[in-house]
């Protein structure tokens, strides 16, 4: 055991230093900030956390606001793509009642998870953004992903505001806290972006969607996104249609609408955000499970819909408390061939501190979930840090515990009573 | 359908109607920039209400949440950036042509937005169409009651005299003016920003601000040549503890310690002149 931890150690050390020696002596930070020669706090409180320039920034295209960019790719100086790697270690342990072991912990290195992205102008109004993690398998070749790869014709009105732009492709929507630091749960998104209305079903979750509909994830589509500022301080929205998330478009099969609208205020030069939004559309299910003697499963049509409020505020004296919330329901008209419907809401509250601007902060969230035809609750606690180590290196800890409990009813067969957690320290590089 | 037809006939389609819309460029109403020696005897031509309207609603996108609505400098996410953002209701702008002191003139402010300052939160907004930068450099005017104020006028831009080309003779000069002035003291007897006062600076406005590093290129955050070099010793920067040598040393070692300061940061192309020695000489 001694020999494999201090192999761990031998590991991080040695792979940290070729990173660090790798690290130029400017501040070439991720893509962006390389390609307007600024700092990457122009556009983040603290990565990946924006601020209202970044917004801004993200709001227009991902080109500066105001601007129309003409060069084409060939022509922008700077390289084009960004790199983030994060070599961690991890603590991971589950307790439920569920199967013959009721307590399964783990300890492990999660070696350098590795995401690639870029972004470039392709000429006059039009560019692009790509988002590639690649995903490491035991025993397996590394692959990478495509995970967001869209068009972007940036400022259709022409009018140098950016207030209209579209976006076609593979991109996520407009949702507010959804690139929370990537840290040591795999899924750190808030219970309520990670609910699967098929999951504790009466057949244990072995319905399955032919394409699937989550507004957190990467859909496929098209919408029209902007900021207007002559409203207030700002209001940005975003409208689109979505295929569903998967590769495989059929619209026959799955699609959605979103809508989301968020109106920015100054309350003494501090942020105060609210906004709304809706993701709701269709899908065709089927259960495999009922397949027998080569008859074909049996299919119907989910109807789902989710609606959220969200809320942010600043404190308006330091500006260094960011306290946030944010309120769903969800509704699901047809979970089983039974055609039960199940019903959901919760919340999150949350905080970021910047203890010291650039540096240091910490930051925590709290999670509730509730379906009403189960009786199913789950709640989550997170806390957190990141400390801006070196110009391209951030340290990272982050701490989670989740907890659910079902109770036995006539739509679940076995009750359930788990509890999550996890926990890692790491270091995250930015070049 | 895949991702991949998807996109390619996104771009191809995208790409069409990109290039159909024509850009071009009508009369952008900005006057020619005032030449170097020249000098301004009244406020600029006020601009017209609807191009300070432009300025306003282009000023509300781009520079609000740095400069903040009321140009004080205190945008929404000044408080977590470790270089402040300018106030413009001070009137006091670093980056001039004119006298140590003096208001900038309207190129001097167009030419900050233009360029952005480089390794610090202010980008350059380059790509912002020509007649709203303008137009932005008209509106940030109305901060502070100092370009409505006569007594500020006339404005002298600063005469760059007779340029004089990097040579090992100019070069070595312009050590020998660096340690003269005392340069060190702030950029350190190397330039590279560590010299004994340099964690004891700080601006007009109480900010703690540290010297630049002058062999890196990253760290100059105005100048990208050497006739830039050249215009900060004529000017100083006003609001920092950097001040105007046009008094204190002539033009012609002006330029000399121009010289010298640019090779710092660019000693590559001197090694073969055989001025790289000078560089480090102590």
């Amino acid at each position: 055991m001694k020999t494999r931890f201090s192999a761990l150690i031998l590991c991080i050390a040695a792979t940290s230093s070729m990173m660090l020696a790798a690290i130029p002596e400017a501040n070439a930070v991720p893509v962006f900030a390389r390609k307007y020669h600024t700092t990457c706090f122009t556009c983040h409180t603290t990565p990946p956390l924006l601020n209202d320039f970044g917004l801004r920034f993200q709001a227009n295209g991902y080109e500066l606001p105001g601007t129309i960019e003409k060069y084409a790719q060939a022509d922008q100086p700077s390289f084009l793509m960004g790199v983030v790697a994060q070599p961690m270690f991890l603590y991971y342990q589950s307790k439920d009642n569920l199967g013959a072991t009721p307590t399964v912990s783990s300890t492990s290195f999660s070696g350098v998870e590795v995401g690639l992205f870029t972004s470039a102008s392709l000429g006059n109004h039009l560019s692009f953004y790509m988002g590639l993690p690649i995903d490491y398998f035991s025993g397996a070749q590394a692959q990478i992903n495509v995970e967001t790869a869209n068009l972007i014709y940036t400022d259709a009105l022409n009018d140098g505001t950016g207030s209209l732009n579209f976006r076609l492709g593979e991109f996520r929507f407009s949702i507010p806290y959804q690139h929370q630091v990537i840290l040591a749960n795999p899924d750190e998104d808030p219970l309520l972006y990670t609910y699967d209305a098929f999951t504790n079903t009466q057949n244990g979750g072995a319905v399955t969607p032919a394409n699937r509909l989550s507004f957190s994830d990467p859909n496929f589509g098209i919408s029209a996104f902007g900021m207007i500022p002559g409203i207030a301080e700002g209001l940005r929205y975003d409208i689109g249609y979505s295929g569903g998330t998967n590769s495989d478009i059929d619209l026959k099969q799955a699609h959605a609408i979103f809508g989301a609208l968020n109106q920015t205020f100054y309350v003494n030069n501090a942020p105060l955000r609210i906004g709304a939004f809706y993701y709701g559309g269709s899908q065709l299910t089927s259960n495999f499970a009922d397949t027998m003697g080569g008859v074909s499963p049996p299919q119907w049509t989910n109807n789902s819909s989710r609606v959220g409020l969200n809320l942010e505020i600043y404190d308006p004296w330091t500006k260094r408390l960011d306290f946030y919330g944010q309120y769903l329901t969800g509704k699901d008209d047809n979970v089983d061939t039974a055609g039960t419907a199940y019903n959901m809401t919760g919340s999150f509250v949350g905080v970021n501190v910047i203890i010291a601007p650039e540096k240091f902060y910490v930051y925590g969230r709290y999670d509730i979930r509730k379906v009403t035809e189960t009786s199913d609750n789950a709640n989550q606690i997170d806390v957190g840090f990141q400390y801006h180590l070196l110009p391209n290196a951030f340290v990272t800890g982050d701490y989670t515990v989740e907890h659910e409990t079902t109770p036995q009813s006539a739509l679940i067969s076995a009750a359930i009573d788990q509890t999550t957690t996890w926990a890692g320290i790491g270091v995250r590089f930015g070049f | 359908m895949t991702i991949q037809t998807l996109t390619i006939a996104a771009a191809i389609g995208l790409s069409g109607l990109a290039f159909s819309i024509q850009n071009g460029t009508p009369d952008n109403g900005i006057p020619p920039a005032p030449q170097p020696g020249s000098e301004i005897f009244a406020p600029e031509t006020p601009a017209p209400p609807q191009v300070l309207a432009r300025g306003k609603e282009m000023y509300h996108i781009s520079c609000v949440p740095c400069h903040g609505a009321d140009g004080k400098g205190d945008g929404p996410i000044a408080a977590n950036l470790p270089i402040k953002p300018r106030d413009f209701t001070r009137g006091i702008y670093m980056n001039r042509s004119t006298a140590s002191g003096e208001l900038p003139t309207d190129y001097d402010i167009l030419r900050t937005i233009t360029r952005g300052l480089h390794d610090t939160p202010m980008p350059s907004f380059q790509q912002m169409r020509p007649e709203d930068r303008w137009a932005i450099v008209q509106y940030v005017k109305t901060f502070s009651p100092r370009f409505t104020d006569s007594t500020e006028y006339p404005l002298d831009v600063i005469n760059v005299g007779n340029e004089i080309l990097p040579s090992p003779q100019s070069i070595a000069r312009g050590r020998q003016v660096f340690l003269q002035m005392q340069c060190m003291n702030c950029h350190g007897i190397d330039g590279e920003g560590n010299g004994p006062a340099s964690k004891t600076l700080s601006d007009d406005f109480g900010n703690q601000i540290l010297p630049t590093n002058l062999t890196n290129a990253s760290d100059y955050k105005f100048a990208r040549n050497v006739l830039d070099v050249f215009r900060i010793f004529s000017t100083g920067l006003n609001g920092t503890p950097m001040p105007s040598y046009a008094q204190s040393v002539n033009d012609t070692d002006r330029w000399n310690l121009a010289n010298y300061v640019w090779a710092l940061q660019d000693d590559d192309q001197y090694i073969d002149s055989g001025a790289d020695s000078i560089l480090t000489e102590k």
